[in-house]
């Protein structure tokens, strides 16, 4: 396992953290939370672009033929996910923190909100790559997004609506990270199954 | 012991089957496989190290159930070698130590100097020969007790492939240890090889100690006429051309007093496979 998140990190983490401090950086002096919640979304697509370039360079082969097990192939996109989204999130609530002050309301808004949507995005991922292999798996994901939100649209049948909602999710915003955290264990366990049958 | 057994090994696909692979690889042997492209070597080595889920059939590797092998008494090296495009050769030390319990850099730094390959640069930028040298030392560099190599001299120029074949035979002067290699390249086999192999088209044609398979057979040069009043059981193989006739015979079916060279490893596996279609 220490090998694998190793690979990991040599092929990510010095360009990883370089990005990560211009959208921070960019995030504070202009003024606005888009970019940190943008560099904790991008965090949350690194393990998956990752798996996209082990394909690439047959890495999954290989690494079927060393001893690690399937799972462990797993756990290391998963943990390199947390680490990566973990780091983000912190550095960003700090960051917030100064423009936004501690624990305000949209402080408090900005550090749940940002933490659910940076686990979801792996979680809906991950499970659907481990699947069907890169090619076939971003197209599945995306063809799945596109019917979310048709639905989403469908349902919205008004501006109202809209806001209704957004209110409802600002309402219990704290839910948020737990659901997106109940979903990406669920994600996990799905992968290694997916994987487990998967021929190399 | 045994360091490889395959048992009706079989795996099928929708337009190709490797059927029915039975072989035993004795611990201080190379084995060597040999076939046309698609003829079922990598799939057989795939189902060997269970990156494959067989059909049919059992593998066992070094006395366990390949799909419950310690993977980490196996030294492989895949055709396409597969690390990390951006990652330099130290850095991939440091992973695979990582990786493998019984890894040992010292060795791994020695192979890397021999195969004049440098520590610090990206993998991305190696030549083809480069990166099976890599792969060749990463495979090397773990005590393994089996070397799994699926055309590992691929892309080597004739000086490197001879040091190569040189360091595979060395690994089995140890008797616990064992080589599987797949090659187009059958002179490679021929220098290399305690027992052949031969797949042709999903089947195992033949698996047989090298030394014997090569006195079994032998080279008829004549003409086509004197060809054709052999008994065909005895013929292997033919070629017909403007200038007389080729076959490979079996020595104990052929008539007596035909005078039958020496063949070679590569012809036996050319004219087989002509044979066969």
């Amino acid at each position: 396992m220490k090998g694998l998140l190793q690979k990991e990190f040599y092929q990510l983490w010095g360009w990883w953290l370089v990005s990560l401090g211009i959208f921070l950086a960019v995030s504070t002096l202009s003024g606005t939370s888009f970019y940190a919640v943008f560099a904790i979304l991008m965090a949350g697509m690194l393990p998956g672009s990752m798996l996209s370039q082990d394909e690439q360079c047959r890495w999954d082969s290989y690494a079927g033929a060393l001893p690690v097990s399937r799972a462990q192939l797993v756990a290391a996109k998963y943990l390199i996910a947390l680490i990566l989204i973990g780091t983000a999130w912190l550095l960003a609530c700090v960051t917030q923190a100064i423009r936004l002050g501690l624990f305000t309301r949209e402080w408090v808004l900005y550090v749940t909100f940002s933490l659910g949507v940076g686990l979801l995005c792996p979680s809906l991922l991950l499970p659907i790559l481990f699947k069907f292999g890169s090619t076939k798996g971003r197209v599945a994901y995306l063809i799945g997004l596109g019917a979310l939100f048709g639905v989403v649209a469908a349902l919205s049948v008004s501006a109202e609506d809209g806001m209704a909602f957004l209110g409802y999710l600002q309402a219990h915003a704290a839910l948020f990270p737990l659901v997106s955290a109940a979903l990406f264990a669920v994600s996990w366990r799905l992968s290694v199954a997916f994987y487990q049958r998967r021929e190399l | 012991m045994n360091a490889l057994e395959l048992n009706g090994l079989c795996k099928r696909w929708p337009g190709f089957s490797l059927e029915d692979v039975t072989l035993a690889l004795p611990a201080g042997c190379i084995l060597g496989l040999v076939g046309e492209n698609g003829a079922g070597k990598t799939t057989t080595i795939k189902l060997i190290l269970n990156m494959l889920r067989a059909d049919g059939g059992s593998a066992t590797v070094l006395g366990q159930d390949a799909a419950a092998l310690d993977k980490n008494d196996v030294g492989v090296v895949l055709d396409e070698a597969g690390l990390p495009q951006g990652l330099n050769p130290g850095q991939i030390g440091r992973i695979m130590s990582g990786i493998f319990r019984n890894w040992d850099a010292a060795c791994y730094a020695r192979y890397l100097d021999r195969f004049e390959l440098p520590h610090g640069k990206p993998y991305k930028a190696f030549s083809r020969g480069m990166k099976m040298k890599l792969a060749i030392a990463i495979a090397l560099s773990h005590n393994a007790r089996l070397l799994v190599l699926d055309e590992p001299t691929g892309g080597l120029d004739p000086v490197v492939r001879d040091e190569i074949v040189e360091l595979f035979s060395e690994f089995t002067r140890d008797a616990d240890r064992a080589v599987l290699i797949s090659s187009h390249i059958v002179s490679d086999l021929e220098k290399l090889c305690d027992y052949i192999a031969f797949l042709h088209k999903g089947r195992l044609v033949l698996f047989e100690e090298k030394d014997a398979l090569l006195e079994r057979y032998g080279l008829l040069r004549c003409d086509a006429s004197a060809l054709d009043a052999i008994d065909p059981g005895a013929v292997v193989g033919r070629r017909d051309s403007a200038y007389g006739a080729e076959a490979i015979v079996r020595r104990g079916a052929a008539p007596a007093g035909l005078a039958l060279s020496p063949v070679g490893l590569e012809e036996l596996f050319i004219f087989m496979t002509k044979g066969a279609r």
